[in-house]
């Protein structure tokens, strides 16, 4: 008996996927990278000191972090990195370093780590990060003001906050192709929306993305902002330029399908992503802010738990 | 490295295997060693009316214990040598008899005797230990009884193709034995449920409705089996019975025909072996052989670290020794390399939704698994429907965080079992 070979003894599946957490993270990060760069070409060195520091900050809180609650080291999952690079793509290029690491410090520690790390958050860290620092420090979240130094050849004024001041007449001038190319006004990445299209699409044939929320959350913002639109066209803008705007984009392939707040259940995934949109839109035409994907990111996370129980009855149930 | 970025995560599909033109190896009925479970416990205060240096007969009934009817088929003639109690997974336990192949084969006359009756207490007297893993009790429930038999020719696991070379190789035993299992049961409708792939080319011959169910795992499963033939729910965590249903895997029904119809028991079983580089080889052994000699015969070598899979790759079980024999519903061995070895992780549920979109039974395993992980049993059992997996494991196949889900869930439902039990003996 003693001269058998050990055998490694475990429980069944003996197969697996592949999958893994790091695999995911790092896919996402790979589907950010051309915002990031078009960020970077587009902003110069301010807006690659942003991601560098966002991404780098983002990882060292949550090592400290990891560190002060004595748990397991997490930074090799690619989480912090991955949410400091969304971070830094939905801030303005200019915005001041220790904003950047404050930011980060909200997204990683208050928005993640203090309910128990990774996939116990119920908001998007990133959008509550996001929604506090455009609180608190609510001028350097102000594009129009952030990007007054620059003029990189087109109309550098930010479309929504526009069209919220202006109505349709002053936005007449961007066209949708200029928008989807990132000529316009915005954060270090959102405004390239081809290139978060790609991106967003990459995620959703790696199945990183459930489908159902990006395409219900765009189609809400299409519907609800046509129905605007149509009800005074001169007030509210077009489908077109919501969906190109602001962090439309950005919103519902990155923030909005955020594993932990989102559900996974079909119909939820539908009602989730339309909640959305639809929030969006009413933020933006008759809420007080000139985008309103933050807010609205915010909302659905909440009403994740409660609409997720709208799910198959599964086999043998009764009632 | 890289191509794992571009690759989905999730493989949606697994067909079974499909037995290709192929011949099972009959291996020798080796001169060596049997190895067979009783599934009873053995305690110091159990008396014991066998010990070793005992004679046995081929085909003869082992009833090891003065005080209990559990029995074991004797697969060869030989002499007892050892007689010792065995903890199986999740701390079942059994009694191990060790047998020496001894003098010439001898047949033990007892079955011939009670063969000459076909009932359903020959079968329990004699059919408990069949080749393809028979459960005569199953076959008539107390307080209903079956109207439908459901008999599988569908693999119980994942690259296995011992229940296609059966149905193929032994299609007039199947039909005998699902001639007894009618007479047995009493059941009205007899249905042969079949992979789609395999279906083509039965006769009408079988005397059985021979109905196709789809050929991806986890088709085999009973409870889904029921609901596609059927159309049919069972409710979560009754036994089938409950709706006068039963299901028996064809190499049982073949070995029963073929028991009663030769007058000697059948011992021979269907193997699916698979080595470590994927190689399958068929063979047909007797229960009790222990797979040591398999891999001898087939000259597989076990490395250190290897794993070493009884049943099949997503619900079967772990060995730790090839010293443990072919069992009466072991369709499958597979060997894996140390490098094939994915570990789990301690990472949480990151509620992805893979596991959610995966299950064929629709069990909410995002909720589950956290309620699993706390040893919250009751709340994941009313609420969150642990009682409808039909332990599949695709769940944990799927899970980017490699928990353990499948084990998880198998842990809570033996926990569960256990208290049901304590609370009907405390009554």
């Amino acid at each position: 008996m003693s001269d058998a070979p050990k055998l490694i003894v475990s429980h069944a599946p003996f197969l697996h996927g592949g999958g893994s957490i790091v695999v995911r993270n790092g896919q996402v990060l790979l589907a950010l990278i051309p915002a990031a760069i078009c960020g970077m070409l587009r902003w110069g060195v301010p807006a690659l000191a942003v991601i560098a520091l966002s991404v780098s900050s983002a990882m060292a809180w949550e090592l400290i972090f990891n560190r002060i609650s004595r748990r397991p080291v997490t930074i090799g999952d690619g989480n912090a990195a991955s949410l400091g690079l969304v971070l830094a793509l939905v801030l303005p290029a200019t915005v001041p370093w220790w904003m950047v690491v404050a930011g980060t410090f909200l997204a990683v520690v208050i928005g993640k780590e203090i309910y128990g790390g990774i996939g116990a958050n119920p908001f998007n860290p990133v959008v509550v990060s996001v929604a506090i620092l455009g609180i608190s420090w609510k001028g350097y979240m102000d594009f129009d003001a952030m990007l007054l130094t620059y003029d990189p050849g087109f109309v550098m004024m930010e479309p929504l906050t526009a069209a919220k001041a202006f109505g349709t007449e002053a936005v007449a001038r961007f066209s949708a192709f200029d928008l989807l190319m990132g000529r316009q006004a915005g954060a270090i990445g959102a405004p390239f929306g081809f290139w978060l299209i790609v991106g967003g699409i990459y995620l959703v044939a790696c199945g990183v993305v459930r489908w159902e929320i990006p395409a219900s959350f765009l189609a809400a913002v299409a519907l609800v902002a046509a129905a605007f639109h149509l009800s005074n066209p001169q007030l509210y803008a077009g489908p077109m330029f919501h969906l190109l705007t602001g962090y439309t984009l950005i919103g519902a392939f990155f923030l909005a399908p955020e594993d932990s707040g989102s559900p996974v259940n079909f119909w939820p995934m539908l009602i989730y992503g339309g909640a959305g949109g639809l929030m969006t839109v009413l933020i933006r035409n008759i809420g007080a802010y000139p985008d309103g994907v933050i807010y609205a990111v915010l909302v659905i996370n909440l009403i994740n738990p409660l609409v997720d129980k709208i799910r198959p009855k599964a086999l043998g149930r009764a009632a | 490295m890289f191509r794992r970025f571009f690759r989905r995560n999730s493989p949606p599909r697994f067909s079974y295997q499909r037995l290709i033109a192929e011949i099972a190896t009959a291996l020798p009925a080796f001169p060596g060693r049997w190895i067979l479970f009783c599934d009873h416990p053995l305690d110091r205060s159990d008396r014991l009316r066998l010990k070793p240096g005992d004679r046995v007969a081929t085909g003869g009934k082992l009833v090891p214990f003065i005080d209990s009817p559990a029995y074991v088929i004797a697969p060869a003639t030989g002499v007892i040598t050892a007689i010792e109690p065995f903890l199986g997974d999740f701390g079942r336990r059994l009694t191990r008899i060790d047998l020496r192949t001894d003098g010439p084969e001898t047949i033990d006359p007892g079955f011939t005797e009670a063969a000459a009756e076909v009932s359903i207490e020959t079968l329990r007297a004699w059919a408990g230990d069949l080749p393809g893993g028979l459960d005569p009790t199953a076959l008539t429930p107390p307080d209903q009884p079956i109207e439908t038999l459901l008999v599988s020719a569908v693999e119980a696991d994942l690259l296995s193709v011992s229940a296609q070379y059966v149905l193929k190789t032994r299609t007039d035993a199947v039909r005998q034995g699902i001639e007894i299992l009618r007479q047995v049961t009493g059941a009205k409708r007899v249905i042969l449920a079949v992979g789609r792939e395999s279906f083509q080319g039965l006769g009408g011959h079988l005397h059985a409705e021979i109905r196709a169910v789809s050929g991806i795992y986890p088709a085999s499963a009973p409870a889904l089996m029921v609901k596609e033939l059927l159309g049919r729910q069972v409710p979560a965590g009754a036994p089938l019975a409950k709706l006068g249903l039963a299901v028996v895997s064809v190499e049982a029904a073949a070995s029963l025909g073929r028991s009663f119809a030769e007058k000697r028991l059948a011992l021979e079983k269907i193997v699916t072996v698979v080595d470590r580089d994927g190689r399958r080889s068929l063979v047909t052994v007797r229960v009790g052989t222990p797979v040591a000699e398999i891999f001898e015969a087939l000259g597989i070598r076990l490395g250190a670290g290897d794993r070493l899979i009884a049943g099949g790759p997503m619900a079967g079980a772990c060995l730790f020794t090839d010293d443990h024999p072919v069992r009466p519903d072991t369709h499958c061995l597979l060997v894996q390399d140390p490098a094939a070895v994915t570990h789990c992780s301690s990472d949480p549920c990151i509620n992805c939704g893979e596991c959610v979109r995966i299950c064929p039974t629709h069990v909410p395993i995002n909720m589950l698994v956290r309620l699993l992980e706390t040893g919250k049993y009751d709340i994941a059992a009313d609420e969150y429907d642990l009682w409808s997996c039909v332990d599949c494991g695709l769940c944990s196949y799927v899970c980017p965080a490699r928990i353990p889900i499948f084990q998880y869930i198998r842990l809570a439902k033996h926990e569960l079992a256990l208290r049901q039990v304590a609370e009907t003996e405390n009554v």
